[in-house]
């Protein structure tokens, strides 16, 4: 898949706004189980919006449309949970803070993908890890962990996914498992 | 595919992403054809939410390819200088938080049964990824050795001083070796530091057996700060807000909360090869309470002239602050 400008730009400017956006979401939808879908919903409208043009700057558009989803969602649903509207003005959009050097986000990110390795079910983390940084290939993981390869397939998409929700929405879903 | 539950309208998101991780993971396999693309591309165009989806699960599988750092033992960095700090009377805070020679490092996970070793310069700083799950980080010039096997977990820190963030395994304890001691780990997070004969051990969460040579064990738990010196072992309580400030070279800052000039000065030359000298008593005596850059002996220098109106000269390798 030929990567386009537009897809560039969610991956680079909104997938990581995920952490906020969910905290958000919780905050202001009282049913839990509903905010993953959410937090898609919002993508899919923003995504389509920026089909037509790409906002610029993102974050304060990614958060208009998660106020808009939820308003129209409380109106729709006829209830207002008490704590809905609380947080939809006070939405803190932190001025950007002077970033921290090179090294340091690196060093960062390394620790967040160690810390999101370490929680994946034991099984899954080795096919992972055996990919990933053993550089091994498929054959070889089902012969290394000796499983077939439909259930290296399986532990490699779970790994996937629960490595998405780590990286992006910052913790852990606890059904990952498939 | 099939996996899914029928007639969820509109599908879930849960649903959504694992049917985006399937697809990922499945164009990885061999035999992938023509048709497969083709099913996978309109599946991908059928809705913009299978495609949000798909960006998300393959951006965080990209991300993970910096795990490859893991494979191979890290270099240090070179030694950068950057440090924006603003003073405000007597307390320092650095606003950009700078680290140190950067490394990274690990033992491949999985490895076979023989010893590694890893060490770090004066200034360096490294993460190691254990093949037990385990998390070690190395502080400025110092030195241990790894041993990961099926049956057991050492390791030997020879120098320096380490902070170990334990995975639990009830089958093979987790062993630190110093000198005659021996810290055996019960699940648990904690750092030592070693200073030539002195060992200090702080326990940052759950508990920790230490033993000495000839003497008998004891249970340390989180708030403990025991200093070993030959036998004789001391144990004292910490809060968790000192204990944060002595693992304060994690985010590469030195927290000073109250000691002498000399203390921070002793301090400081651990990270660095010029040195901070302090001959007039009364200058040393003089008390401190400073957020630092470790890896910027200029911004204690600049403390100790603006702040304390001392005087700082270069001779050599060393920095001698006086009145």
């Amino acid at each position: 898949m030929a990567a386009t400008d537009l897809d560039t730009w969610f991956v680079r400017e909104v997938l990581p706004l995920e952490a906020a956006l969910m905290q958000f979401l919780r905050r202001s939808w009282r049913n839990r189980a509903d905010v993953d879908d959410l937090c898609q919903e919002v993508y899919v409208r923003v995504y389509e919006a920026a089909q037509k043009e790409i906002p610029d700057p993102a974050r304060p558009f990614v958060f208009a449309v998660a106020r808009n989803l939820i308003i129209n969602r409380v109106r729709r649903e006829h209830i207002v949970p008490i704590e809905t509207f609380g947080d939809l003005d006070a939405l803190a959009i932190a001025a950007d803070e002077p970033g921290p050097d090179r090294n340091a986000i690196a060093r960062e990110e390394l620790r967040r993908l160690q810390a999101a390795l370490d929680r994946l079910p034991p099984r899954c983390r080795e096919a992972v890890v055996l990919k990933k940084i053993e550089g091994l290939s498929r054959k070889e993981i089902a012969q290394r962990m000796n499983i077939g390869e439909d259930t290296v397939h399986r532990h490699l998409t779970e790994g996937r996914l629960a490595l998405a929700d780590l990286l992006y929405a910052g913790k852990p879903d606890p059904d990952w498992t498939i | 595919m099939n996996d899914l539950e029928p007639g969820l309208s509109p599908p879930s998101a849960k649903a959504i992403r694992l049917e985006a991780a399937m697809w990922h993971d499945r164009r990885e396999r061999e035999g992938w054809t023509q048709n497969d693309e083709i099913a996978f591309q309109s599946w991908l165009n059928e809705a913009a939410a299978h495609k949000v989806a798909f960006l998300r699960v393959d951006a965080a599988w990209a991300r993970a390819d910096r795990l490859n750092a893991l494979r191979d033992a890290g270099r240090d960095a070179p030694f950068k200088s950057l440090s924006r700090f603003r003073s405000a009377a007597i307390r320092i805070t650095v606003a950009g938080i700078t680290l140190a020679a950067v490394g990274f490092a690990a033992v491949p996970y999985f490895s076979k049964s023989h010893i590694r070793t890893y060490s770090t310069a004066v200034g360096g700083h490294k993460v190691l990824a254990l093949s037990d799950g385990s998390r070690v980080e190395l502080n400025t010039d110092s030195s241990l050795r790894v041993e990961i096997t099926g049956k057991r977990r050492v390791v030997w820190l020879d120098r320096g001083e380490a902070y170990f963030k334990v995975r639990a395994d009830a089958v093979r304890p987790f062993i630190v070796k110093v000198g005659d001691h021996r810290i055996t780990d019960i699940g648990t997070a904690f750092d030592i530091r070693r200073d030539e004969d002195r060992l200090k051990v702080f326990v940052l969460e759950g508990r920790i057996q230490l033993a000495g040579e000839g003497n008998g064990s004891r249970l340390l738990k989180d708030g403990d700060v025991a200093v070993a010196n030959g036998s004789a072992v001391i144990v004292n309580r910490e809060t968790e807000r000192a204990l944060a400030n002595e693992l304060g070279w994690q985010r590469g800052v030195l927290v000073f909360d109250n000691v002498t000039l000399a203390e921070a000065a002793s301090e400081f030359n651990r990270y660095s090869h010029d040195k901070i000298v302090i001959p007039d008593p009364s200058a040393a005596k003089i008390t401190i309470g400073a957020t630092l850059p470790s890896n910027d002996v200029s911004a204690f220098v600049r403390v100790a002239q603006k702040i304390f109106g001392l005087h700082a000269e270069r001779r050599g390798d060393n920095i001698v602050i006086s009145r």
